[in-house]
């Protein structure tokens, strides 16, 4: 578990528009480069247990598609946008020292 | 007489979905769930494995806590069926004698195992899968037992017989059509399927229809048409389901085949919706009306029906999907089964990874994956979803190597 910011990519491994999946500390985490934001989910289905990177993801509206039935969920505040998921995903704050992505401990979101 | 908001018929998936969405979009509005069932709603793909096997209490298989029913603010009403339904006056009449008037109603009544009518079909020891008590019932046969027949190599049918085997017991499976899952899987999942319980030591026998059940008191003894003799402990029936669709004909409300609703999930009365295994709607995915007895489709009708119920205008646009667990085995489909002329098989069933691919007019309509990472699968959801002609490129599809996604 994330108990403190750490490291967990570098800049170089997410282009914009462009979503990478890392493990830190145990925790299965998406990142999505959005304009010059950063951001990172859980990157686990809140509906049926598969990796939500391996889905589609629309950068226009902050979004990523569940590859196994369509969900899909903010990646700005981890809520679910499309059924069948309904609980929201949690989210990590994310912060960029030099070249490196850091990220948070996890933030839970209330259904 | 009372009053609700909201009137959910049915203890089921669907209705507990609908609840969810009524309460993320209503947060005041009154509702009230009516079970005919006495436990809390609870999920049934469990019945047939992890719940029978006693891996899973029933516990472990609520659909929501207690507690979360209470946080929601869900009225539950359990052990307690709806019994009439007044379309234009609004109000159902529930088995405790109390009426309750409603502004929104939803009829997810779900459906009932068919019976079978052969001789000696009605004797004890022959059990049918729907409910909580139902497996419960074959749980504790199977535990006094040591061969069990299933009837009907569907789904239902096929897991039973994995969790038996697994259980101890001689199964034998006994199904009509020439191959199991015959209705919807063609023949090189069927002939897979097939070998994985074969080589778990499940008998299975095909093209051959069940003429009596023998026993004294007790099943003891099935019998085919072909001659053949099962000895047995217990049966399992599981040839299909009809849906419920009384209450709806008493409300006169438009029935063939199940409840027809739109792709909204609104029935042909005002403020009446209907969601899962009751419902016969009009997919826009498959671009015809189906009814299906699948869990996600449980749950996204009964999501989009609540939305729609507190005046959202939410479509059912799910590609639907339906997985089952084999002894070890995960196997997943989507599409729509009885939309294909010809089917192409990628990757090697004797490896147990591999797709086998419905297309019509060189359109993939359905799929079904075995072992085969998300990745494809969501290309092939999307293949599907926009009706991409793959017609010239059946090489690429058959090379388990070669990148789905090129075909997007």
């Amino acid at each position: 578990m994330i108990t403190e910011y750490q490291m967990a990519a570098t800049v170089d491994q997410l282009p914009g528009g462009r979503i990478l999946s890392v493990e830190v500390a145990g925790e299965s985490i998406c990142l999505a480069h959005i304009g010059d934001e950063y951001f990172a989910i859980n990157n686990i289905c809140t509906h049926m247990y598969t990796r939500l990177d391996q889905g589609q993801f629309y950068p226009a509206t902050c979004e990523i598609e569940c590859p196994l039935h369509d969900s899909r969920f903010n990646f700005i505040t981890g809520m679910p946008t499309k059924p069948p998921a309904d609980e929201p995903v949690a989210t990590y704050p994310v912060r960029v020292e030099g070249d490196h992505i850091l990220v948070g401990p996890r933030k839970e979101h209330p259904a | 007489m009372r009053e609700v908001n909201y009137v959910l018929i049915g203890g089921g998936l669907a209705s507990i979905r609908a609840a969810r969405q009524i309460r993320k979009r209503d947060p005041e509005g009154s509702i009230l769930i009516a079970s005919d069932e006495p436990e809390l709603p609870y999920d049934r793909p469990p019945l047939s494995k992890q719940f029978l096997s006693g891996e899973q209490s029933a516990d472990d298989i609520v659909l929501e806590q207690a507690s979360k029913i209470d946080d929601l603010r869900i009225d539950l009403t359990t052990g307690n069926k709806v019994h009439h339904l007044d379309a234009a006056g609004r109000c159902v009449a529930l088995a405790n004698g109390e009426w309750i008037r409603f502004e929104r109603a939803l009829i997810a009544t779900g459906g009932t195992p068919v019976r079978l009518t052969v001789p000696g079909a009605d004797l004890q020891g022959v059990h049918y899968l729907r409910t909580m008590a139902d497996a419960r019932a074959i749980a504790s046969a199977a535990s006094k037992g040591r061969r069990a027949v299933i009837i009907g190599g569907g789904f239902i049918g096929i897991e039973l017989a994995a969790t038996l085997r697994t259980l101890g017991l001689d199964v034998t499976v006994v199904e009509s059509l020439p191959h199991i899952w015959g209705r919807f899987a063609g023949t090189e999942v069927s002939r897979f399927v097939e070998r994985y319980c074969t080589d778990r030591d499940v008998r299975i026998v095909t093209s051959s229809a069940v003429s009596e059940i023998r026993g004294e008191d007790r099943a003891n003894m099935v019998v085919t048409d072909e001659g053949d003799q099962f000895k047995c402990d217990l049966v399992c029936v599981g040839v299909g389901i009809r849906p419920n669709v009384e209450l709806a004909i008493e409300a006169g409300l438009s029935v063939d085949n199940g409840i027809l609703v739109d792709e909204y999930m609104r029935t042909s009365r005002p403020d009446i919706f209907a969601a899962g295994d009751v419902i016969n709607w009009f997919d826009i995915t498959a671009g015809r009306r189906r009814r299906v007895e699948h869990w996600g489709h449980a749950e996204y009708s009964g999501q989009i029906a609540g939305a729609n119920m507190t005046g959202a205008t939410e479509v059912h646009d799910l590609l639907s999907y339906v997985w089952s667990d084999i002894f070890d085995l995960h196997i997943e489909f989507a599409g729509d089964e009885d939309q294909r002329d010809c089917s192409i098989l990628r990757g090697d069933p004797a490896e147990d990874s591999f797709f086998v691919f419905y297309l019509k007019n060189g359109r993939i309509t359905a799929f079904f994956a075995v072992n085969r990472e998300p990745r494809e699968v969501a290309v092939l959801r999307r293949l599907i979803r926009t009706r991409t002609d793959v017609s010239t490129r059946a090489s690429l599809l058959c090379d388990p190597a070669s990148d789905l996604s090129t075909l997007l």
